[in-house]
């Protein structure tokens, strides 16, 4: 017994846990990033910084193992927990603002946006020491938001692991591709074919998107805008889709025909039914977007030219975003 | 007197009366006084050692001037600030208070914060050209420095790259924005020997 006492005596102090912070839990908290006019602006909305913090925190909770904090209590200034880039923190600061939101790293950031460029700045602060790190990711005019905030998330996740001491790690990109079906119409015994598949990722178009339905698109970890499209060789329909992609996870658009009614066939004035779409994942086939009925257009769907990440106004309103959202996709 | 009469003089002349020792020693005499003036014939005039004197104090003096000023030259100053030794000096001077060395056209001068709490980061090292004006900075990732007219934060990031975040303003050596013109900055990350210190564990 005395042994044991004295084991423990001599045990090192690093060997007990602090409860403060747990060892393995590394939780990040976001704190609204600095934008100008400028940059709201260019992302087209009112406050740009609080939507891309928004979106760093949501794509963070993708990168296993990090841990985010509530974005509400952070907004709600709990615990007097204000951050800047701008601004040098103490450790003893870093420490009070740490145990009030229960983070381990802090984020703070700046977005500066020109014609030419955005860059996005990040300070990650350990709310174990104070140390600073800093982060930062570039992009032209043809960069998509959603890839920027994603490899910034990367940087940020890499920093917050060094900071609790933990081998830092990678995450592997998803995967998306289309779904094809073999059918015949009714009334007809003309086999032909329905494909689902991507028609743009986050404003990028996929050019001769049904003929590569099969083609694998790389998503990096986070959230992404969608476009997708249907096409059973003689109508089009179409829909966008914002979803947070997991690192390495495999996904498909997948889509079940409408319910036609004879009265829809027989009669010109009633719209035939257009197909429902949703993203499942590949491996589990659980839908990971809204299953939405869409209806035909008239034309071929389109990316709008002047395309906003739609991510950035769904993420800002909360950390789950409402995917059952009516679809913002232009027809040609 | 000609040399006619030169030898008129020497032939009249008549050898003086010495006792026979004189005459004995007299040839060893003459061998030893010619050796003498010979030696006293090669040594130089006391004007000229004199002047060689100064001359080599003179040289002295300047080499040792040139030596003394070439320990304080900036070269070597910047050299001793980006090497860390500068830094580790003050940091052990100043546990925990030092915000960042500046050197600037009025010397070395030292930001420190009124108590111990400087975070330990990596240290930094700027070289700010503005203008004409030139200042090397040696501070912290997460400290502010001034740039141009305005305050901004130093960051350096997993790679060892250093950014500089300000009010419509980035640096860093990829990217740059809202930078004036006259503006040039180099930046580095400096070893430092005594590391990041790390948190006290709980007792």
């Amino acid at each position: 017994m005395k042994n044991a006492i004295c084991l423990l005596m001599f045990l090192p102090a690093a060997a007990y846990p602090n409860p403060d912070y747990p060892t393995g839990n590394m939780s990040v908290a976001v704190f609204n990033f600095q934008s100008d006019k400028g940059a709201n602006e260019k992302f087209g909305v009112a406050d740009a910084g609080k939507s891309v913090a928004s979106l760093l925190a949501c794509d963070l909770s993708a990168l296993e193992p990090i841990r985010v904090v509530d974005r509400g209590s952070i907004q709600q200034g709990e615990g007097s927990s204000k951050m800047s880039l701008g601004e040098p923190i103490t450790p003893e600061g870093a420490r009070q603002i740490g145990r009030a939101l229960g983070a381990t790293s802090l984020v703070s950031g700046q977005i500066l946006a020109s014609h030419a460029q955005v860059i996005i700045a990040a300070k990650v602060v350990s709310a174990e020491t104070g140390a600073a790190t800093g982060a930062m990711v570039k992009g032209d005019t043809s960069t998509p938001i959603a890839d920027l905030i994603s490899q910034l998330g990367a940087q940020v996740a890499r920093i917050a692991m060094i900071q609790k001491g933990v081998e830092p790690t990678s995450w592997a990109p998803a995967a998306i591709v289309g779904t094809r079906e073999r059918a015949t119409s009714l009334g007809s015994n003309i086999p032909h074919d329905e494909v689902a598949c991507v028609l743009a990722i986050d404003g990028r178009v996929i050019p001769d998107e049904v003929e590569k339905w099969s083609q694998t698109q790389t998503l990096l970890p986070g959230f992404h805008e969608i476009f997708v499209r249907y096409y059973d060789g003689t109508a089009s329909a179409g829909h966008d889709f914002v979803f947070n992609a997991k690192p390495g996870a495999s996904y498909e658009v997948y889509f079940e025909k409408g319910h036609l009614s004879l009265a829809s066939l027989n009669t010109p004035a009633v719209p035939s039914v257009g197909p429902v779409l949703w993203i499942r994942d590949q491996r589990t086939r659980e839908p990971v977007t809204a299953v939405t009925q869409v209806s035909f257009g008239p034309r071929q769907p389109g990316v709008p030219t002047d395309f906003e990440f739609r991510g950035l106004n769904d993420v800002s309103t909360g950390d789950n975003p409402d995917f059952s959202r009516s679809p913002s996709l232009r027809f040609k | 007197m000609n040399p006619r009469e030169l030898d008129k003089y020497l032939r009249e002349a008549r050898v003086p009366e010495r006792p026979d020792d004189y005459w004995s020693e007299f040839p060893s005499r003459v061998v030893g006084r010619a050796r003498t003036e010979r030696v006293a014939g090669i040594r130089p005039a006391p004007w000229r050692l004199g002047a060689a004197a100064a001359l080599a104090a003179a040289f002295g003096l300047v080499l040792g001037f040139a030596l003394w000023h070439r320990h304080a030259a900036p070269g070597d100053a910047y050299g001793s600030l980006r090497d860390g030794r500068v830094l580790r000096e003050l940091q052990t001077r100043y546990p925990g208070r030092l915000q960042a060395i500046i050197q600037d056209g009025s010397g070395l001068h030292t930001q420190l914060s009124d108590s111990a709490d400087v975070s330990a980061s990596d240290p930094i090292l700027l070289e700010i050209r503005d203008g004409k004006d030139r200042r090397v900075v040696v501070t912290f990732s997460g400290q502010l420095v001034r740039c141009g007219d305005r305050n901004v934060m130093v960051l350096s990031d997993l790679g060892g790259q250093v950014m500089l975040v300000g009010d419509g303003f980035f640096w860093s050596r990829q990217a740059s924005s809202g930078l004036a013109d006259v503006v040039h900055i180099r930046a580095e990350r400096i070893p430092n020997e005594l590391g990041r210190s790390k948190p006290s564990p709980p007792l």
